[in-house]
């Protein structure tokens, strides 16, 4: 909503406000201001009249204009389409610098000598209102060759643009926020009044009936008028340019102008649209049947009401009889069907009419008449034609100590009285003199309670008066199961970090097809999103790696040579059902080049890539599997088991998917977070006595997996054996279809410190039951 | 004993001091011989040889055990200094992994409330209408609804707009007084220079019984926290519109970088907008089935403090894992 200064003079005197306090108070009641844009008028740009144009000799598009500028008669060459003789308009002299920053000079154009330039609007740094120069006129004050154009009226302004909150349907007109600064500043409105009277006007009903349904909720008037030609505005051109409202023709122009002025819905339509041959003009007034309000003429549906107007019955310029329709239907009835049919929300009454436009419909048709006053050409039927559906007034209960208790501070009540009587609410005291009676003023559609009323005396009273209090409240302890787990997943995210990865937030969504490409799970059909943002991001992410990969991806691009990632964020799976999970990605040299890597580190392998993942998550244990999914190299993929639960995978990405993102070897890892989370730990007894060790090197067949020598162990029991773990691999050409495996074991017993003989007769059942499972043996 | 004495202090070696300690102390050494000499002597002449010697004994001993130690730290100096590292040569940028400031502010603005004694409460990312709006006196024809682009699934579902519901269903499953804040992402149909698809808030409720809670309580605790998050900053309180509060607000704060002048990041204006609240509308009350209960409401929005904290200057970089960014906060 954009208001001018000078504008809201029309509605309220605030002369001896400035701007900057007007904006400040504007803010405080509630009405923010967006943006404040000043407009002044460059020096050296004066009123002109154009007394002769002549084509240019030489230039098909350009015009020789003779014109007066008070002191002289100069020579203006233009080459605006719309200059003409006989027109006033605004000239930029010699040495006027125009708000673009140019300068104008004498020149010459194509051999005739031009000094200075006739203005279009946007020249001198107002709103566009047409193709070619602006066309001055009366609405501006009077004109008078030389008049510099800061003198003319309504050119300088403020614009004020204020973003209104849905509620505040009362302030989509410059009235309506006049009314507002009127209870702030404590000062009356202006009043509209006293059309002359003409004694010889012919009444609407000689031309026009009424014809309602019960069922009609609006409310309704409707006047006419006879018109022949409508003079033009300039200045209500370059206001509702201002505003952004696009309109056609005068008649319209003085409508929107009036509408937005006001505040009140305003429509014409073309009489013909009504009236039957040799008939007096019917409306007829019924609900369509959708469900809207809606007025018909002799050829159907005219119009929604506070909708659309079927393009037939708008007016044109050769409309000999104009009937004005002023409106107001309850918001809720606007909203209801809005809801239902979107289409019509496109319109731009819509918006007006949905959030509440303004009931005082008499005030909108004196408005519009008082634009028409000096026109000669208009002649205006007297009296109007209403349909009152209005409501009964609303009444708010407001108990003086519930205010106190609401704000938190004592208000008196003749300050809440006074203020309440400003916002032109009507307030009686009941007997118990502590309990107001308050009647909400018809346009308020956004008061029904005490909370409504509280609100309008503190946004008056300002809320930097009112003093903070701390409140009192028992104790009750407020540690809860989604803390613990906000707390432990904070711990995960620092050790994250403390291992080398850098956190990462991505976006929910992810793309369908490359889930698909890339084998992921994706949700099913009848649950996906109805309305996505782009085609990149148009379904909710079933693992967080996709995001990781491509940012990894851009982070290479970018000239990094190692990249390592994480985000635990939640991710659906095909049911929609939502699962926190925890993935990483580590992309390129293991470290940074160094000293102590001599500036060559190696690529990340999967051995270095889990003990990472290990320091973050604890103890685990990898079995090697098959992936699921395209993005995984089969070959190094691996389940990994927590606490005997599997809770997710580690995998290096595939090579076609390296490849194709331009990634150097990569690993990635996702983990379900929720399985992470543990029971308290119970400590054991644990052994003191001193743990031996042995290192065996067993020849092994290369394509035999190490978990398979692991279970046969397992499934052996070994006395005094603690743990045992591989610790190199070797391969040669001598040992052809074997490579050779060394093992680590560790012994230790509980009671006592092991004998040499008992640590050597456990080795000799390890080489026992691994010649018997597995057919291998020491080398 | 002269010449011992001049033969420790000139030694330079630990190898070399062992074989003068032999010399002095060995079996077949210097006291050795002297001490056998006591056996042919008596009396006052043996008495005196005898105490001399055992005095030449400890000062010698004395000598040596100074003289090793003094050697010992040498050399274990000296190998030091063989095995020194430059330290400068530490390359300070390598890399070490940091948390993303988005969820650090987050975490920031938590453990404020926690320490003002509210609870943290979590709920789903995909909502039903009645807890995002319905509840929340957000009818289905309510205009304010136009104020948040949803999306929605195909089955009636959608993304919640705010974490507004997280406090309907905390209302719902449990009863006054409540004191909780919900973090969490939230999702609206808007991309462009300063909005993306999901972002994160950080909102909080306070329900007690009766009439007790009011505006002023709630300007108490707001301009509290933003004094503890922003510093020596001004707050102002901007009457403003949300269904589900009434009266309601906006909090600016005065602008942290021109320090209320104005400047580009505040418009000119010099002040920040960086919160919504209100006390609570009776008609979300009425929703979850409260009564004769009062509360207040707040809501902010995370990626704007960590802007503003952190003077991030473009808010869809958070979103891009691009380690220029992320590396800044290790």
């Amino acid at each position: 909503m954009i208001v001018t200064r000078t504008w809201l003079d029309e509605w309220i005197d605030l002369s001896d406000i400035s701007t900057d306090e007007i904006c400040k108070t504007l803010n405080a009641i509630g009405l923010e201001v967006d943006s404040v844009k000043t407009v002044k008028m460059p020096q050296k740009c004066v009123v002109g009249y154009v007394k002769s144009r002549k084509k240019h000799p030489d230039a098909d598009k350009l015009s020789v204009c003779e014109v007066d500028i008070g002191s002289s008669i100069v020579t203006i060459v233009c080459g605006a389409p719309n200059v003409d003789k006989d027109q006033w308009v605004a000239v930029a002299l010699e040495g006027a610098e125009l708000p673009d920053g140019l300068k104008i000079k004498k020149a010459s154009l194509r051999g005739v000598e031009s000094n200075g330039m006739i203005c279009s609007s946007t020249e001198l740094g107002l709103p566009k209102i047409n193709d070619g120069i602006m066309v001055l006129d009366s609405s501006l004050g009077e004109l008078k060759c030389g008049k510099n154009l800061s003198e003319l009226n309504g050119l300088e302004d403020d614009f004020i643009e204020i973003g209104l909150t849905p509620n505040r349907g009362d302030c989509l007109s410059v009235r309506g926020v006049a009314r507002d600064l009127s209870a702030a500043f404590k000062r009356p409105l202006k009043e509209i009044c006293c059309l002359k009277e003409e004694d010889n006007l012919l009444g609407i009903g000689r031309i026009l009936t009424l014809h309602a349904e019960e069922k009609i909720k609006s409310n309704l008037l409707y006047h006419a008028f006879e018109q022949k030609k409508i003079s033009s505005s300039v200045l209500m051109e370059l206001r509702l340019a201002a505003v952004e409202l696009s309109y056609e023709g005068d008649i319209e122009r003085l409508i929107s102008y009036a509408t937005y002025s006001t505040g009140v819905l305003l429509r014409a339509y073309d009489y013909k649209c009504f009236k039957k041959k040799d008939e007096k003009a019917i409306i007829e007034l019924k609900k369509d049947k959708r469900g809207f309000d809606a007025v018909f003429g002799k050829d159907g549906r005219a119009s929604y009401i506070g909708y659309l107007q079927e393009p037939s019955c708008k007016v044109t310029k050769d409309s000999n009889t104009v009937v004005i329709e002023a409106s107001f239907t309850p918001t809720k009835e606007i909203s209801v069907l809005g809801a239902k049919n979107k289409d019509l929300q496109s319109d731009k009454h819509f918006y007006r009419s949905s959030r509440g436009s303004e009931t005082d419909l008499a005030l909108g048709v004196l408005y519009l008449w008082k634009l028409l006053e000096n026109e000669e050409e208009v002649t205006i039927y007297a009296g109007g034609q209403k349909i009152s559906n209005e409501a009964p007034p609303k009444v708010v209960i407001l108990q003086m100590s519930e205010l106190l208790k609401m704000i938190g501070q004592e208000v008196s009540k003749n300050s809440v009285v006074n203020i309440l009587k400003w916002l032109s609410f009507d307030v009686s005291i009941k007997g118990e003199q502590e309990i107001l009676n308050i009647t909400v003023p018809p346009f308020r559609h956004d008061i029904f309670a005490p909370q409504d009323i509280c609100e309008e005396i503190i946004r008056v009273i300002g809320i930097d008066n009112i003093e903070s209090k701390p409140l009192k409240f028992f104790e009750k302890s407020r540690i809860n199961e989604t803390l613990i787990w906000h707390n432990f997943k904070n711990k995960i995210r620092l050790k994250a970090a403390s291992v080398g990865f850098f956190e990462s937030i991505h976006y929910l969504f992810d793309s369908k097809e490359k889930q698909d490409f890339y084998g992921l799970k994706s949700i099913k059909r009848q649950k996906e999103l109805s309305n996505p943002i782009t085609v990149e991001l148009n379904t909710l992410r079933t693992s967080l790696l996709l995001h990781l990969l491509e940012a990894a991806s851009n982070n290479i691009k970018n000239g990094k040579r190692s990249v390592a990632l994480f985000e635990l964020g939640r991710v659906f799976d095909g049911n929609r059902k939502e699962t926190t999970k925890l993935s990483f990605i580590f992309s390129g040299e293991s470290e940074f080049p160094s000293v102590s890597n001599h500036g060559k580190p190696k690529d990340i392998n999967f051995f270095d890539f889990t003990t990472k993942i290990k320091h973050v998550i604890g103890e685990i244990r990898v079995e090697s599997s098959s992936p699921e999914d395209k993005l995984s190299n089969p070959y190094e993929y691996a389940s990994v088991y927590q606490d005997q639960k599997k809770i997710g995978y580690i995998a290096r990405v595939h090579k076609l998917v390296e490849n194709r993102l331009d990634l150097p070897t990569t690993y990635i890892a996702e983990i379900e977070v929720e399985k992470l989370m543990k029971d308290r730990i119970l400590a054991k007894a644990y052994s003191k006595f001193p743990t031996s060790s042995r290192d065996l090197s067993f020849l092994v067949p290369k394509d035999m997996a190490y978990h398979t020598i692991r279970h046969a162990l397992e499934a052996t029991k070994v006395p005094n054996l603690d743990k045992f773990y591989p610790i190199d691999k070797f391969e040669d050409e001598s040992l052809g279809e074997f490579m050779s495996l060394t093992m680590s074991f560790r012994f230790q017993n509980s009671e006592k410190t092991l004998e040499d003989s008992e640590v050597d007769g456990a080795i000799e059942l390890i080489q026992k039951e691994l010649k018997k499972a597995l057919g291998i043996a020491i080398r | 004993m002269k010449t011992y004495e001049e033969s420790i202090e000139a030694c330079k070696d630990l190898n070399e001091l062992e074989k003068i300690r032999l010399k002095i102390f060995g079996k077949k050494g210097f006291f050795s011989g002297e001490f056998a000499r006591l056996k042919s002597l008596k009396g006052e002449e043996k008495k005196e040889l005898a105490n001399s010697l055992n005095s030449a004994k400890d000062s010698l001993t004395n000598l040596l055990n100074e003289k090793k130690e003094k050697l010992e730290l040498e050399f274990i100096n000296s190998s030091m200094q063989k095995e020194s590292v430059d330290v400068s040569l530490f390359n300070a940028s390598t890399s070490s992994g940091a948390l993303h400031p988005v969820y650090e502010t987050m975490n920031k603005i938590i453990d404020y409330f926690v320490g003002m004694g509210f609870a943290v409460e979590e709920g789903p990312l995909a909502e039903d209408d009645f807890h995002n709006f319905e509840a929340l006196n957000l009818p289905k024809y309510h205009p304010a609804r136009d104020m948040q682009d949803t999306f929605y699934f195909d089955d009636g579902m959608l993304l919640r707009t705010h974490t507004s519901p997280v406090q309907v269903r905390t209302m719902l499953s449990q009863k006054p007084p409540i004191r909780m804040i919900c973090p969490g992402a939230v999702f609206r149909r808007d991309f462009d220079l300063t909005h993306t698809p999901m972002f994160h808030q950080v909102e909080g409720l306070v329900v007690e019984p009766g009439n007790s809670v009011s505006f002023a309580n709630l300007k108490f605790i707001l301009e509290d926290f933003l004094k503890y998050i922003f510093g020596d900053i001004k707050v102002r309180f901007r009457p403003s519109f949300f269904p589900f509060t009434e009266p309601s607000a906006e909090v600016d704060i005065s602008c942290i970088f021109c320090k209320g002048d104005g400047c580009r990041v505040c418009s000119h204006t010099g002040w920040l907008e960086v919160l919504g609240c209100g006390v609570v509308d009776q008609n979300v009350f009425k929703a979850v089935g409260y009564s004769d209960v009062s509360g207040y409401a707040f809501g902010l929005g995370v990626e704007r403090f960590a802007m503003l904290l952190h003077q991030i200057p473009d808010l869809r970089s958070l979103f891009e894992g691009d380690l220029r960014l992320l590396e800044q906060f290790k």
